[in-house]
């Protein structure tokens, strides 16, 4: 089955971050599986880039998505 | 004797050892380590490794369990082992066994073979692979599901050969009644964990969790006092304090 097929009749799965739903920006999504019947239950968009995660959650914090975790204390 | 190994993740594995003990103690032990959350868990036991003349009760004892797991639906209380999670993870583990004997393995317990893999969703009865040699596909791969494979040696140091001479060293266990194998197994064995009839031995948090070899990414364990490393840095203060001055002043 099509993932925009699954899509279209189950509805999809977004993210909850901060206590909300976030879409993904990736374009990217897979089947959510009920393993013991094989059927498709919804589809799930897969990641979100670093930085919109780190916007959903917490503005200003993506500034510093691209530094290591050990010098995010670091003043500028 | 026998030996434990798994392939974790993409790049992890564990490999565990357990020499003559009780042999349903461990038997009981490879089993719920092997076939618990249908071998999809990062320190699911994928290989044992079976010591002298053990390794016929041993596969025996083994078999005699395998054929006990109830699968099923794992949201019904009454099942020991769930499907696995995809199609094609199930479709993959499942070529693992059928291409074994190719390769002059033998097929102990063939979960194909269980009522359970007709049924709709993905359901893979729990297999048994015995006479599994290093090289093999089942044993150099990362199976991920209801899979075991036993390898036969003659002694301790064959079977420590074994473990040693793999990239991976995620964690071991040795299952005995002899401390002082226990405790040469401890100093012998290249991996990051190590269980004594512990058969995943996951240490408590403070300890970290983590391999050694191919099966540790970076340089440090993922939690515990390597876990703070990894997110702080140090400053190191050398001070003089003057107290006399301070007294009197």
């Amino acid at each position: 089955m099509a993932i925009a097929d699954v899509s279209a009749a189950l509805g999809s799965i977004d993210h909850w971050i901060g206590g909300k739903a976030v879409q993904s920006d990736s374009g990217r999504s897979g089947i959510v599986w009920n393993p013991s019947t094989g059927q498709a239950k919804a589809t799930l968009p897969l990641r979100m880039t670093g930085k919109r995660i780190l916007r959903s959650q917490c503005p200003g914090r993506h500034l510093k998505a691209g530094v290591g975790p050990r010098f995010r204390g670091e003043p500028k | 004797m026998f030996k434990l190994r798994e392939l974790v993740d993409a790049n992890r594995r564990r490999i565990a050892e357990l020499i003559t003990s009780d042999l349903a103690m461990a038997a009981d032990a490879a089993i719920s380590a092997a076939y618990g959350s249908a071998g999809e868990r990062c320190m699911a036991i994928s290989v044992l490794v079976a010591v002298g003349n053990i390794a016929d009760p041993l596969v025996s004892a083994l078999r005699d369990r395998i054929y006990k797991i109830k699968v099923g639906p794992g949201i019904e209380e009454s099942n020991d082992m769930g499907p696995l999670v995809t199609r094609e993870l199930r479709d993959r583990v499942a070529s693992f066994v059928e291409g074994a004997p190719a390769e002059g393995a033998s097929i102990a317990v063939d979960g194909r073979e269980n009522p359970v893999s007709k049924r709709e969703g993905f359901f893979l009865g729990a297999s048994l692979l015995d006479h599994v040699r290093p090289g093999m596909r089942c044993y150099s791969e990362e199976i991920f599901g209801p899979v075991l494979s036993v390898v036969r040696v003659d002694t301790y140091a064959d079977a420590i050969g074994i473990i040693n001479e793999n990239p991976y060293g995620n964690g071991a266990a040795i299952f005995t009644r002899d401390g002082g194998a226990a405790q040469q197994f401890q100093f012998d064995v290249e991996a990051g964990m190590v269980g004594v009839n512990v058969p995943i031995p996951v240490p408590v948090a403070y300890y970290s969790f983590g391999g050694w070899k191919d099966s540790l990414f970076g340089d440090l364990h993922m939690y515990g006092p390597e876990g703070v490393q990894f997110y702080t840095r140090a400053k190191v203060v050398t001070s003089l304090l003057f107290l006399k001055f301070l007294y009197t002043s």
